[in-house]
Parts: structure tokens; C-alpha cells; sequence
């Protein structure tokens, strides 16, 4: 009977929310259906013929999620997936109460979720999933989290609850790497392309070894801590990897690769920028090959991605370009900037910083980005969000000059000035924290530009 | 030409929340002054003679960095403590603040040994001190219209400060040393010791050339002075870090 309730009410709640424009509903739903009913999850979830993968990690879980869900669709399993971004306990209750019937019945076979680090440990107490994929571990929203150890310590403590569930783990990060030592059911993906080399030495999280503390080597380190890494007093290093990337190119618009899947050779070639996305794709090339589909529809599939919400969304506006980055910590901030420096002619930049709860109250993290790559290529900068002052004061630091440089608080005039100031030949770079990218969502969906994220 | 030289303790362990910003703001500041500056970073092992130095600066860490350090500051303890005696300039935050009391002692019973510069001691708790910070430090002379410092503070250590080390300020907004108590930071002659990341120095114009005048003035004599530059920007992400800190929601773990 409180199933029954739960069910109804969240379905309700989502109804009402939509009539009234106030978007899918997000996470009420879900906090309705968790208050009604404790288990819902934990029930609903059993109807899943295929089990539940879960994919956590700093950076690169939406993306990530994306892509494992669309490569299931193609080899026509039915998917469950809180694909709307909300990734606390109250998403996916969400999205569980919105698919299942009244009653509670599912007809999809697989749930994909995306978790934030600190909610596995009580998504593992609802279900048990038979894998968890971890991306990477970076410096994130540590006012949140605490600090870097911290998280790395919530997750493994969240393993170990599961030991049946198998993991999927990026070898060249070293502190998600640790999580799998010693443990039976691991598998490993990662890069192994010595032409690669990290040009940034800011923000490297971790240096030391996480089972001894000696100083790792890196003879490859890629960008932040990610890469190839030894540690010369206890032996611990990148383990072996089952999914390998070889010859890596990068372009500003795509990201190709030599890739071995069970043996069998194939070309991965993402119409995405950045190594960032390159590791998202092999996450998702490792669990979905765990789960035996096909490496031709992996490929296939990958290779004709689209960006995830607000995650290089792009669109156009009077014959302008422009592309929406999401920047939410240091390593995913410097990563994006790597990558659109990749474009080498004239553009320009929106940068907004929010300090909100879901964008991290600390905004400290800018000192560790490098503002310093907005010095050249960029023709107007405009700054905007509730941490404007901040930024501004951080581009004068890494010496761009004021007069690129243009304030704006009111982050509708902001967006309307920086598509003014882009030129029809070049592309505008909105890079936003989370819930200034909400903000621009909003306002280009009203202006209908861009569509509504849950009208799919 | 005047020249002041920075040596930034362990940088490499010592790194969290933008604390390098810190030293990218004393460079910028310097050098807006035509003041040269040679900056030495020293990590564990480095030898270091801090004669040298004319700024020390240690920032915070996880407690992994701060536990692999703490052996190797211990052994530069003396030599460290006997310049601060003799008017070194040091700035030091959060874990770095910590290991330059007597000693850390953390919430799992471990004893970190720290150098004795401030008459204080740190205790680990469970609870942890998050949130944007704005402390009043009217009752230091320093020559400037801002009477505070702007910053972000997270830390679940304890500071407790003794005999003749003073707070570097009162809290106005947030917790301090120990979120009972009003104090926040410490100061001992030249030395500095505070919880504020934010960084500290970009937003608070005032302390960072507060710093850079005392290293000055020990290494050129008491007539040496620091020029005027434009600080709008600066005062502008102070006073709007001070309105932000009255609105914004600090959220506990």
C-alpha cells in the first residue's frame, strides 16, 4: 500500500511540477515517493531483470552514464536511467517512480545510474549492483566532501559492503586504481600513448602512493594525477588493463583512438574534444563489454555521440556558434580550457561562478585553474554569476588584460552581451559552474534556442 | 633594485584549496612595485637556509600531506623558530598554521609534533568548521580603510592559543580557531597563522602588503615603503565576499 502511495504521489508531484513549467519535477518526486515509502528503491529495482550498474567518480559520471545507456539502447535492451543529472538517492527515486507502473512494475531489463561519491554508500544499502564504475577522483566540492582521501575512503568503505558487484575502474588514476587492489572481480581501462603529456602542473591532487605514502614516479603523467605511475618503495603501479587506447588524436571536435576489445581490434572516433571525454568512452567501452554486448555496437554507438546536458552542448543564434562547457573543479575546469584552446582562431568567453550548494560554497578552486590560457586567442571575455568579483580579480592575477575583460552580474544582459560581442566567423565558449549553467539553460530554452532537457 | 626572496614550504604536499594563489599574489604585488623576487619552492629533504628567506609561506594540506611533512619541519624547527625571532615574515595556513603550534593532536589520537612558533596547540574534533569567513582585525596596524580579512574556512582541528600569541583577528561571520571562542588565527611577531583559504592574499589587498612592507622593512630598514596601486578589484571581491557570507548557506558534513 505505501508503494502504492509512493508511486502515486511522485507521479503526481512530476504532473503538477510540468503543467506549471517548473521543469520535470527533478528530484521532488523522488524525495515524496523515499519520505512515503524507505524502500522503494530496493524494490523497484528487483524488478530489473539484468541488475543495476552504478557510475561514480568526480568528473565524467553524466557523460559516462550517456553513453553506457544509449550503447545498451542499441542492442535493444530497455534501459532505466536518472538521466536528468540529479544524482542523489531522490534522483533516481525519482525516475524509478516516474517508469514503473502504479502497481510497481517495470518493463525495462537495466538501470544505469550515475551516483555522487558520497551517496553510494546509501545507494548500496538499497541495491546491490552488479557493477560500479568509478571514473576518476579529483578535487571536487570539497565543502562538500571534505577533502580528496576523504571521498577515496567513502568509496572504498561503499565496495566493500558489495563484494559480489564487480568493479570497473580507470587504471590510470591512481587513488581509483587503489580501490581495486587485491580484489578478485576488477576490471581495468586506461591509455597507453607516451606521446602525451600533461602541460599543466596545477592542481595534481595527489603525489604520494596511497598504500605507502612514498612519492610516486609518473614516467607519462597525462593531466592532474592521471597517468602512467610507479611507486618505487612498494611496487604499487598502474595495473593491467582488459580496455586500452592507443594513438590518440585530438582535434577541437573530435577524439580518436586505437582501441582492443577482447582481442578484436576497432577505431574509436568521438565527436567530442578532450581526453577527458576519451576516458568516458572507455569506461563505457569496458562496462558495456562486461555486460557481453557486441564491440561493433559499441562502436558504432560511441562514435556517434552527442554531448550530454550542458556538457559541450552546442548551438547556434544568429549565425553565431556557441558551446556550453559545464566547469564545476580545477582538473575538469583545465581540461576544458586545454581543449577549447585547441581551436586556434579568434573566440570569445562567458565565465559564470556560482557559489551555490550544488556548485560547491567553496569557490577557492579558480586559484588552482589556468586563467592564464585566456592571454591569448580570446577577443572578449565576459564575467558573470553570484562570484563575478572573484573571477574578475582572477583574470587580472593570471594578467589578462582589462580590456578584453567585462562584468556583468545580471547573467541574462551577460549572455545577450557575449553573443553580441561574437563575431559570425567564431565560436562563443560559455563555461558555467552547475547551477549558472541551469541559469543559461533556462534562459536559452525560453528564447528557443534550446530545448528542455527532459522533452526527449 | 630591491629584491625579497619567498621560500613556499612544501609545496608539493601543501597544496589544497588554492593556496598557491597566495604566492601568485605576493609575486604580483612585488612586481608592481619593482620589487625582484626569487621564489624557492622546498620540499621534503631540501636544503634550506632560511637567513635567506625574507617570506615564508606554508599552506594547507589533507592530513595524509600534513602527516608526511611533519617529521621533515620538525627537523628545520630551531633554525625556523630562531629567524621568526628576528623578524622573519611567515604566513602560514590551516595545516600549515597547525604544525607551527607545539603540537596537532588528531581526532584518531595520533600526535603530530609541531614547531612551537605559536604558543598553541590543536585538537581534533568531529565536527567540521565549513563555510565563508570574515573576521574584524581593527586591532592590527596596518595601514589601510579595510578592517577585514574575507576567506573560506575548513578545517576540524582546534586551535587553541596560549600565552603570548595573540588572534590574528575576532570572527565576525563563521567559526575561527575553535567556533566557540571569537579568536581567529594567530600572530607572533611577523609570523601568521590563520584558517582563511579563499586564498587569503588576492582578496585581502591590505594583509598581503602588510606582509610584503614588514619583509621590507627588515631587509632595507625602517624607511622603506610600498607604493600605492590599484586595488579596485580587489576591494570590489572583498566587499562582495563580505555581503555573500551574510546570505550564503554553510552546509555541514
Amino acid at each position: 500500500m505505501k508503494k502504492f502511495l509512493a508511486i502515486f504521489v511522485a507521479k503526481q508531484a512530476s504532473f503538477w511540477s510540468r503543467i506549471f513549467g517548473r521543469g520535470g519535477g527533478g528530484a521532488l518526486p523522488g524525495v515524496l515517493a523515499l519520505r512515503i515509502y524507505p524502500e522503494i528503491v530496493k524494490d523497484l529495482t528487483e524488478n530489473l531483470s539484468k541488475g543495476v550498474v552504478l557510475v561514480t567518480g568526480t568528473n565524467g559520471k553524466t557523460t559516462t552514464s550517456k553513453m553506457i545507456v544509449e550503447i545498451l539502447e542499441a542492442s535493444g535492451l530497455k534501459v532505466l536511467s536518472n538521466s536528468g543529472g540529479s544524482n542523489l538517492a531522490r534522483g533516481i527515486a525519482s525516475e524509478l517512480a516516474m517508469k514503473s507502473s502504479i502497481f510497481g512494475k517495470i518493463k525495462e531489463e537495466i538501470g544505469v545510474y550515475e551516483v555522487d561519491e558520497a551517496t553510494l554508500p546509501e545507494v548500496i544499502s538499497y541495491v546491490k549492483p552488479k557493477a560500479i564504475v568509478i571514473t576518476n577522483i579529483f578535487r571536487d566540492q570539497l565543502d562538500r566532501y571534505g577533502e580528496v582521501d576523504k571521498t577515496a575512503a567513502i568509496l572504498k568503505k561503499a565496495i566493500e559492503s558489495t563484494p559480489e558487484s564487480t568493479l570497473i575502474l580507470n587504471a590510470d588514476d591512481p587513488i581509483v586504481a587503489s580501490l581495486g587492489k587485491d580484489k578478485e572481480n576488477v576490471t581495468y581501462f586506461g591509455i597507453t600513448d607516451e606521446r602525451l603529456n600533461a602541460k599543466s602542473d596545477l592542481a595534481i591532487d595527489i603525489k604520494d602512493c596511497l598504500i605507502c605514502g612514498a612519492e610516486l614516479v609518473y614516467p607519462h603523467r597525462y593531466y592532474g594525477h592521471i597517468g602512467l605511475y610507479v611507486c618505487e618503495n612498494c611496487g604499487f603501479a598502474r595495473p593491467k588493463t582488459s580496455i586500452a587506447a592507443k594513438n590518440v588524436k585530438l582535434s577541437p571536435e573530435n577524439t580518436s583512438a586505437a582501441i582492443n576489445i577482447n582481442r578484436e581490434s576497432g577505431n574509436l572516433s568521438l565527436p567530442m574534444t578532450g581526453l577527458y571525454n576519451l576516458y568516458n568512452a572507455l569506461a563505457a567501452v569496458s562496462t558495456a563489454n562486461f555486460l557481453k554486448i557486441k564491440s561493433t555496437i559499441i562502436l558504432k554507438t560511441l562514435n556517434n555521440q552527442k554531448p550530454a546536458f550542458g556538457r559541450m552542448e552546442s548551438f547556434e543564434t544568429g549565425g553565431k556558434k556557441a558551446v556550453i562547457h559545464l566547469v564545476k573543479n580545477p582538473t575538469g575546469f583545465n581540461q576544458v580550457l586545454e581543449a577549447v584552446t585547441q581551436n586556434r582562431k579568434n573566440k570569445t568567453a562567458l565565465i559564470v561562478l556560482n557559489d551555490n550548494f550544488a556548485d560547491g560554497t567553496d569557490i577557492s578552486w579558480i586559484w588552482d585553474v589556468e586563467f592564464e590560457l585566456f592571454k591569448t586567442g580570446f577577443r572578449k571575455i565576459i564575467v558573470s554569476g553570484i562570484r563575478s568579483e572573484d573571477l574578475r580579480l582572477r583574470l587580472k592575477y593570471a594578467n589578462v588584460t582589462s580590456r578584453i575583460i567585462k562584468s556583468e552580474k545580471n547573467l541574462n544582459t551577460a549572455l545577450n552581451l557575449a553573443i553580441d560581442e561574437t563575431k559570425t566567423d567564431e565560436t562563443l565558449y560559455i563555461l558555467p559552474t552547475y547551477t549558472a549553467m541551469l541559469g543559461i539553460r533556462n534562459i536559452l530554452v525560453q528564447q528557443g534556442i534550446l530545448k528542455n532537457y527532459w522533452s526527449k | 633594485m630591491q629584491k625579497l626572496t619567498i621560500f613556499h614550504l612544501y609545496p608539493d604536499a601543501m597544496n589544497l584549496y588554492g593556496d598557491l594563489g597566495n604566492i601568485t599574489t605576493l609575486v604580483r604585488r612585488m612586481h608592481e612595485r619593482a620589487i625582484d623576487v626569487d621564489l624557492l619552492d622546498i620540499k621534503r629533504g631540501d636544503k634550506a637556509d632560511f637567513k635567506y628567506a625574507d617570506i615564508i609561506f606554508m599552506g594547507g594540506g589533507q592530513d595524509r600531506g600534513q602527516k608526511a611533512i611533519a617529521e621533515d619541519l620538525a627537523k628545520r624547527g630551531k633554525e625556523i623558530k630562531s629567524e621568526i625571532e628576528k623578524g622573519l615574515v611567515a604566513l602560514t595556513i590551516c595545516g600549515g598554521f597547525q604544525l607551527f603550534g607545539k603540537y596537532f593532536k588528531t581526532s584518531d589520537g595520533e600526535m603530530l609534533e609541531g614547531i612551537s612558533v605559536f604558543d598553541a596547540y590543536t585538537v581534533g574534533s568531529d565536527k567540521r568548521c565549513i563555510g565563508n569567513i570574515v573576521i574584524d582585525v581593527s586591532t592590527q596596524k596596518w595601514n589601510s580603510p579595510l578592517k577585514t580579512l574575507v576567506g573560506f574556512e575548513n578545517h576540524s582541528g582546534l586551535t587553541y592559543l596560549e600565552g603570548s600569541t595573540k588572534p590574528l583577528g575576532k570572527v565576525m561571520i563563521g567559526y575561527g580557531n575553535t567556533g566557540e571562542k571569537k579568536d581567529e588565527g594567530a600572530v607572533y611577531k611577523n609570523c601568521y597563522g590563520t584558517y582563511l583559504h579563499g586564498p587569503v592574499l588576492p582578496k585581502n589587498p591590505h594583509f598581503a602588503d602588510h606582509l610584503i612592507l614588514s619583509a621590507l622593512k627588515r631587509r632595507y630598514g625602517k624607511s622603506a615603503s610600498l607604493k600605492k596601486i590599484d586595488d579596485s578589484l580587489e576591494i570590489a571581491a572583498h566587499k562582495a565576499a563580505i555581503t555573500r557570507s551574510r546570505t550564503a548557506k554553510t552546509v555541514h558534513i
